[in-house]
């Protein structure tokens, strides 16, 4: 297991670390059973497994959205278990997430969504575009450049496609400044080439920016073409842990429990 | 023949869920309606609604009329004047209302709320502000600050929160959790997320729950003029005071006019401004409706197609929003919201109260009503009280006698004929235009003072409100049903008791419940015009400053409605 704590020199300190990290919900569901590994800076970290196996709790963790129940979790060198008030929102804000379902506010104009990232480091509430200050609005607007989404900074959020969306959550994650890129599924809501795209962001932005990026995904042949290290979760365990270059399909299948008696589920994840 | 299903999705809760719990329903259904005609019929027994009465008041009707012909119309400018401080009082009432509703809201919901006792506490306050009836703040500010606007303002603005505060706190818990769950990773503020992720999601259904609590206080309005609050229902009920029928009818016009005219307008804009929100299924049917929504689309303003690959030539740098149409429009609306508040609030003359003086005086006039008192005429008071739940009970019973035919015949997938579907709609909808009292009064003056006018006017107000209900969950049902019963080789009227009624019996009875709870609130202020029951003690009570009584009267009828709520709230239990 990581030996985290001999590591004195910060830049040498992984970016997430977990031990022993065990998660059980209020309705006694275990949903992390003992996790434990280490995410060295700027590597891109692939989770699979099927769903319920315990991937976005996983994630949600790390974004400290939720606390383990027991063992320990370090983000950026802070004990996530004892992050309170102001640390605990400056924490967020340092990991990025990208979720499934994007979670815009359709309401507001794509540009206001992409400044909402910036919420974590300002002080008060903000409602409308001009309550945020130019100097936020010209740098919103150079993350839109980079997710090709700045023609339409001035569109009603709702109205643009799964993939389009997507990609302005990616910019508004940019705004918060993250250290650490988060992504729950996502591409599990969009077209082949939507998805595509937004994969292909992703990994050259954390390259660009050496940002460490952790993103749970169910297909396989995209995760190992994507990232460079595959974690397998199954029931909340981890099964596997390789580099994605030594792996192949077949391998990584067995996170989905590929076993004989539960063959006929692998057919649905390769579909 | 049946017109095409509803392109909907089936409700799940309408259905019959298993082999076994249709019947108890049905036991359960039946008790329910041999109780509901058993209460009617005596109710309207002991009240002497009978045919007798009927043919009274239609000989009644010929005298009326000649009495009332020519109508004595007031002055065009009068006319302006008191619409004007009319809206204005409305206005600025419902403002207030949506002002302090607001942060009740917030408290109130769970997704918002800072914590247990804050939720407690606004929840708590919100049942409290619908448990005291309009009329009575009413009563209390105008015994404050004198006759005029500035009673009706508080009176209706303090009152209206016991609904808006409700229906805000629920349009919160209906936003989508996805964006404050981001916000939250971004490491935003509970008020930052609020305000970023929820007001926006929110505000067109508070836009439209002001709306439609504006027309309900156009029509509580007419109420407050009786005890001395300045607009058009002071000019009626002054007007019938003095017998001059002929003004008081062409006022009572004047505000069915008006009423029907913004019932108009904001339906339409919240026809809108729900579909907006997501809510695709809604069509546009009138005008209005297409006006407002021709002039609201944000979609449409930028180009809809995104080079999706290839990065854009050169990307704009302007990072405010072009002065669109549909900016300058939004502009538009606020200066024409900021011009309505500073209108009314001159125009209105609620800011000529001696507001000061009032307040100083607050607590000793909160005094006279407090302890209750009976005056010596508690049993006065409980037979005044029992024949308000007669009145209650009649209305309902003879309201729905008349809103089932009524409102199967608007129900689009039964009526099988657009042109009696659309005609029966919009007479629900014209009847729901009606203020009660303004049919109370016209009753009143048509068949002598008493109770049974009062019944017989809030038996044609049921209509609107039970019509509408009772057309909207014929329009629930699911088609499945209808087909297989019409492929057997029914006849309409079997279809209608096999397939239809049972279906939407567990919504007609939850709309009669609430119908008679609305018809028994009502019947406590028909009093205030002569239609029999409590409300007479009421405006009694205030001519001889009996304060403590109207308490009393308050409290009695409170324990009647919360009583009829519990019993409601277990048969809705009982047939879902």
């Amino acid at each position: 297991m990581a030996d985290h704590a001999v590591h004195d020199d910060v830049d040498r300190e992984p970016a997430v670390s977990l031990t022993q990290v065990t998660k059980e919900f209020d309705g006694g569901v275990t949903a992390l059973r003992g996790v434990g590994f280490d995410v060295p800076k700027g590597q891109i970290l692939a989770l699979l497994g099927r769903s319920g196996s315990g991937k976005s709790t996983l994630l949600r963790h790390i974004c400290c959205l939720h606390r383990p129940t027991s063992g320990s979790l370090r983000v950026l060198g802070t004990d996530v278990a004892r992050a309170r008030g102001h640390h605990l929102r400056r924490l967020r804000r340092r990991t990025g997430f990208v979720f499934q379902q994007f979670n815009l506010v359709g309401q507001l104009s794509v540009l206001e969504n992409v400044c909402s990232g910036a919420l974590g480091r300002l002080v008060g509430p903000r409602l409308g575009l001009f309550s945020y200050a130019r100097s936020l609005r010209v740098e919103a607007l150079d993350h839109l450049d980079r997710v090709g989404m700045a023609d339409l900074a001035f569109q009603r959020t709702s109205t643009l496609s799964g993939g389009q969306q997507q990609r302005v959550a990616i910019a508004r994650a940019l705004m918060q400044h993250p250290a650490i890129l988060l992504a729950d599924e996502p591409v599990a809501s969009l077209d082949p080439d939507s998805a595509d795209t937004v994969m292909r962001l992703l990994r050259e932005i954390a390259r660009e920016r050496s940002l460490t990026v952790i993103g749970s995904l169910h297909q396989v042949d995209l995760a190992l073409g994507w990232a460079d290290r595959v974690i397998g979760l199954r029931d909340g365990e981890v099964t596997l842990d390789a580099p994605a270059a030594t792996l192949d399909t077949t391998t990584a299948m067995e996170v989905y429990g590929m076993a004989p008696r539960t063959e006929s589920m692998a057919l649905d994840v390769t579909g | 023949m049946i017109a095409p299903p509803p392109v909907r999705p089936p409700v799940p809760r309408s259905l019959p869920t298993g082999p076994r719990r249709p019947q108890k329903s049905t036991g359960v259904v039946l008790g329910f309606l041999c109780l509901f005609v058993g209460t009617g019929l005596w109710s309207l027994r002991s009240l002497g609604v009978d045919f007798a009465a009927l043919v009274q008041g239609v000989a009644n009707a010929e005298v009326f009329i000649r009495q009332t012909w020519p109508l004595s119309l007031p002055s065009g400018e009068e006319i302006l004047r008191q619409t004007g401080i009319t809206l204005g009082t409305v206005f600025l009432a419902t403002l207030l209302s949506i002002v302090l509703s607001l942060p009740l809201s917030v408290w109130a919901s769970s997704v918002t709320t800072p914590g247990t006792p804050h939720r407690l506490t606004s929840r708590g306050l919100i049942v409290a502000a619908r448990a005291v009836p309009d009329v009575v703040l009413a009563i209390l500010f105008v015994r404050l600050f004198g006759l005029g606007a500035l009673p009706g303002v508080l009176a209706m603005g303090l009152h209206s929160i016991g609904m808006v505060g409700k229906l805000y706190a629920d349009a919160i818990e209906q936003t989508s959790p996805g964006p404050r769950e981001a916000l939250t990773s971004i490491g935003a503020t509970r008020g930052q997320r609020l305000l970023t992720a929820v007001v926006p999601q929110a505000l067109p259904a508070f836009i439209a729950i002001g709306l439609h609590r504006f027309d309900i206080n156009l029509r509580v309005s007419a109420v407050l003029g009786i005890v001395g609050v300045a607009g058009i229902g002071f000019e009626m009920a002054h007007a019938f005071a003095r017998l001059d029928f002929g003004l008081g009818i062409a006022w009572a016009l004047i505000l069915l006019v008006l009423c029907l005219l913004t019932e108009m307008v904001s339906t339409s804009i919240r026809r809108v401004l729900l579909r907006g929100s997501g809510d695709g299924e809604i069509e546009a049917h009138g005008p209005l409706t297409r006006w407002f929504r021709g002039r609201r689309s944000p979609g449409t303003v930028a180009p809809a197609a995104a080079p999706r690959d290839t990065a854009p030539p050169e990307p704009p740098r302007r990072v405010s929003p072009p002065f669109t149409f549909a900016r300058a429009r939004n502009w538009m609306y606020a200066v024409v919201v900021v011009a309505a508040v500073v209108a009314s609030l001159f125009g209105s003359g609620a800011l000529e109260a001696n507001a000061a003086a009032g307040w100083s005086g607050f607590f000793t006039t909160l005094g006279l009503f407090w302890p209750p008192g009976d005056a010596g005429m508690l049993d006065v008071l409980l037979l005044a009280l029992l024949e308000t739940v007669q009145i209650g009970f009649a209305a309902t019973f003879l309201g729905a006698l008349l809103a089932v035919p009524v409102g199967t015949l608007a129900a689009r997938n039964i009526s099988g004929n657009r042109v009696v579907h659309g005609v029966f709609r919009g007479f629900v909808l014209a009847v729901r235009g009606l203020p009660e009292l303004v049919l109370a009064i016209v009753f009143v003056v048509v068949i002598g003072l008493g109770p049974v006018a009062g019944a017989l006017a809030l038996a044609l107000g049921s209509v609107g409100l039970l019509g509408k209900l009772v057309a909207d969950s014929l329009e629930e049902i699911d088609a499945g049903p209808l087909e297989a019963m019409s492929a057997l080789g029914s006849s309409r009227t079997q279809r209608y008791f096999t397939a239809v009624l049972p279906q939407a019996a567990p919504a007609l009875i939850g709309g009669l419940l609430y119908q008679l709870d609305v018809n028994i609130r009502s019947a406590t202020l028909l009093g205030l015009v002569g239609a029999g029951g409590v409300g007479f003690y009421l405006l009694q009570a205030t001519q001889t400053r009996e304060y403590d009584v109207i308490t009393l009267i308050t409290l009695m009828t409170f324990a009647v409605v919360f009583a009829l709520e519990l019993v409601s709230m277990l048969l809705r239990r009982l047939v879902r």
